[in-house]
């Protein structure tokens, strides 16, 4: 790294760092627990292999997380969309979230515990949105378009500083759980009824791609979830052959509760 | 180790360059055998468009179907790049394409003549119309002939589809400030032919079309190939290295099958066409006492003059509402900025492609920051309502930017990896910012209330091209206007490493030119006696 740095701004960025580190660690350091010698994997409940990754209590804390993330208001949210069973399923077909979620779930608690001495499920509405807020970073934008190596030098830097001395790990984890919430609500039809959205993309297409869009259209998103999976469609045995994951998503074969 | 049964050809790759190769010399009569390092797919099961978290599966796929993790890692010399966008599988990266068809224009071969930047090309505009021509019947091109910037192209085969509404609207700010937009050729079907069904604009061409309609080369010139007879497609085949005889001429090709076995598949003729990264490694790979440097690199350019298209991609907010999710992703482009005009502190230009904008709700939620009610209300606002475009700008050739053998990684095969170092030029630079500048000027003219994201990401981008340049001099390029290397007699490099410059245009129509004109002469020559 030191050959995209002068001198002279190398240890500038070191004096910022050690600065802030010392800031840190003189505040509140949360270990991630992935690193720990007992690690996440010994909490009980937990079955490593399977369909059902979560155990009750961690079920529960993706829930309230999905609603802190995608709240209900008039229109549903991720309770009525079910995004904890999305993401139950999703966890348990891939190793590296399996890795992720362990560690991250847990990390959120210790945090939660550490700020405020109660598990986050024990936290009031407010203070969990005020957690969240805490350990959510802003994605962040570099002056131009066109990035330099300069840029990356300082993400790069930040990145290090993050892992070493900082809600590093919990970030990073807030971040795919947070886009693992919004596939989850943003891909169920209850959320396309509000936002108007009529997919998936096949097997019919938008064969009035050209025009402006219709009312008419819309109504299609609030047909029943069947339907709307499967309209127009004159081959049943492709939709069936193309539609596992999110037939057997939709019957709730996969859900915990 | 098996030996397998000789064969006139051996290709390796099976996308724009080998797939068409495979197909030109099967129907010559010539015995070939395609090895392919990815899977074979099936688009009905193995392709997300129809699943209701199509947006998920479908980026996911992106990074894990279309891969083959025990090969195709990659490392970065320098700090500011990211990998390459490449994609593995009976097809290549036309898995994944937009299934644009335009040409190069003539300027774009003589770049050197005209601005003394870059090469001229050893063939020109005249010597690879025809084979333009015929891989554009061939695909079944839907375009409108006639074109500013291409004027002298026949009647394409099918009319070109309307633009889409997203397309309609950047269009605005397009006509009021005079920048001419034309519909482009694409490879999609306008009628059901030969079992495959007309494009219903889905939009969903980048994780694979699961209709057929698109014509990548899996479902165009390998089943044509294969029903030769004479072809054999071999997936799941991951080439190490190139063997010589003690005359230095190319014998036959090591590669571990699908089971981890090492074969060896020894031919008369040897097609390289593993894409501008994997094929400079294949041949750096196989040194030996004759190619100290690596095969075919007496000139020490493999590798070299490795370049991409520098673009931007912006996607805007509109007041109106758009459902910019509906139909293809592309549609109109425009030259009007392609090639060296007056005026600019940079030479050669850029070329701009409208597209909609986010794809569906989910990738929109996931790229829009924040999270809570704040978040949810703005989806609910203005989901439907963004639009975009890209602009991609014509990279110089530079020795500097180049693919080498990583000497600390290997893969699982026990092969060094590529290791890349790029980076872009004053020019590049210069020609970014005007890049910028228009973009803003259209969005804006177009009625966009904001710019929502607007992002250029060195190394990233595809069109990869440039590593086994051609020319007429040995001493400083690896094939010739052929793609016949000028080392080794009877080895050939048909892909996007074999362009001296990258002109504006997208390069598959290209590249399946090139191997197209590579297989006449293969068999002319071999005809003669030649090879």
């Amino acid at each position: 790294m030191a050959k995209f740095f002068s001198r002279r701004t190398f240890l500038k960025a070191s004096a910022i760092a050690i600065g802030a580190g010392t800031l840190v660690f003189g505040k509140k350091l949360i270990p991630w627990p992935g690193k720990r010698a007992d690690g996440p994997q010994s909490r009980e409940g937990r079955s490593l292999s399977g369909s059902k990754f979560f155990n009750k209590q961690e079920y529960a804390l993706v829930a309230a997380l999905a609603s802190l993330i995608v709240p209900t208001d008039h229109d549903p949210g991720a309770a009525e969309a079910n995004v904890a069973d999305y993401i139950q399923s999703l966890v348990s077909r891939s190793g590296p979230r399996k890795k992720a979620y362990a560690a991250g779930l847990e990390w959120i608690d210790s945090y939660s515990r550490k700020e405020y001495g109660r598990d986050f499920l024990a936290l009031d509405v407010d203070q969990q949105g005020e957690l969240l807020a805490r350990v959510y970073e802003e994605p962040r934008t570099s002056s131009g378009v066109v990035r330099d190596y300069r840029d990356f030098a300082m993400a790069r830097l930040r990145r290090t500083w993050r892992e070493l001395f900082g809600a590093g790990g919990g970030s990073a984890f807030f971040k795919t759980l947070r886009d693992d919430i919004f596939y989850g609500y943003y891909s169920n039809p209850v959320s396309w009824r509000l936002l108007g959205y009529y997919g998936p993309p096949q097997p019919i297409g938008y064969l009035d791609f050209a025009g402006p869009p219709r009312a008419a259209n819309y109504a299609l998103a609030v047909r029943p979830i069947e339907e709307q999976s499967c309209r127009n469609c004159h081959e049943e045995q492709m939709v069936a052959a193309v539609h596992p994951v999110s037939h057997s998503f939709l019957a709730g074969g996969e859900g915990d509760e | 180790m098996s030996k397998l049964k000789k064969v006139d050809v051996c290709v390796i790759g099976s996308g724009a360059g080998g797939g068409v190769m495979a197909k030109e010399l099967g129907e010559k009569g010539l015995s070939v055998v395609v090895l392919e390092a990815g899977k074979r797919f099936t688009p009905v099961r193995d392709y997300t468009g129809a699943l209701i978290d199509h947006e998920r599966a479908g980026k996911e796929n992106r990074k894990s179907l279309f891969s083959v993790p025990a090969m195709d890692k990659i490392t970065l010399g320098n700090l500011g790049i990211s990998a390459p966008t490449t994609a593995y599988g009976v097809g290549g990266t036309t898995l994944r394409y937009l299934a644009y068809m335009p040409r190069l224009t003539p300027d774009d071969f003589r770049v050197r003549s005209l601005d003394g930047v870059g090469e001229d090309w050893p063939i020109s505009y005249k010597d690879i119309a025809p084979y333009y021509r015929k891989v554009e019947l061939e695909m079944q091109v839907a375009g409108q002939n006639g074109d500013p910037w291409h004027p002298d192209v026949e009647p394409y085969p099918y009319p070109a589809f309307e633009f889409s509404y997203a397309n309609k609207i950047i269009q605005r700010g397009c006509d009021k400030l005079g920048i001419r937009l034309w519909p482009v050729p694409v490879a999609r079907l306008r009628e059901p032919s030969g079992g495959r069904p007309a494009c219903i604009q889905c939009g969903e061409c980048v994780n694979g079309c699961l209709s057929r309609a698109k014509g990548s080369i899996d479902v165009t010139y390998i089943p044509k190939a294969e029903r030769t007879g004479n072809v054999e497609v071999r997936p799941e085949s991951v080439v190490t290295r190139i063997s010589v005889d003690a005359s230095g001429r190319a014998k036959g090709v090591l590669y571990f099958d699908g089971k981890g076995a090492q074969c060896i598949q020894e031919a008369d003729i040897i097609v390289l066409s593993a894409g501008a990264i994997q094929s400079p490694r294949i041949l750096l790979n196989s040194k030996s006492p004759l190619f100290p440097d690596g095969l075919a690199n007496s000139s020490g350019t493999v590798g070299k003059y490795f370049m991409q298209h520098v673009g931007i991609s912006a996607t805007a907010l509109f007041e109106e509402r758009i459902d910019s999710f509906r139909g293809f992703f592309g549609g109109a482009i425009s030259h009007d900025f392609a090639g060296t005009k007056p005026g600019r502190p940079y030479v050669r230009g850029w070329g701009i492609e409208l597209h909609s904008g986010y794809r569906g709700p989910a990738s929109m939620a996931v790229s829009t920051p924040g999270w809570g009610t704040e978040h949810k209300n703005f989806m609910r606002k203005w989901f439907g309502h963004t639009a975009g475009l890209v602009a991609g700008g014509e990279q110089l050739p530079d020795m500097a930017n180049r693919i080498e053998l990583d000497p600390e990684v290997k893969d699982a095969y026990g092969m060094p990896v590529p290791k890349l170092y790029y980076k872009l030029l004053e020019n590049d630079l210069l020609m970014l910012k005007d890049i910028e500048k228009h973009i803003r000027q259209i969005l804006e003219a177009a009625g966009a209330i904001e710019v929502l994201k607007m992002r250029c990401q060195p190394g990233e981008g595809v069109h990869n091209a440039g590593t086994c340049r051609m020319g007429r001099d040995p001493r400083t390029s690896v094939v010739n206007g052929f793609c016949r290397s000028h080392d080794v007699p009877n080895l050939f490099i048909a892909d996007g490493s074999c362009f001296v410059t990258g002109g504006n245009a997208n390069p598959a129509l290209t590249i399946m030119a090139l191997a197209t004109r590579a297989a006449d002469y293969i068999y002319e020559e071999g005809k003669k006696g030649d090879l």
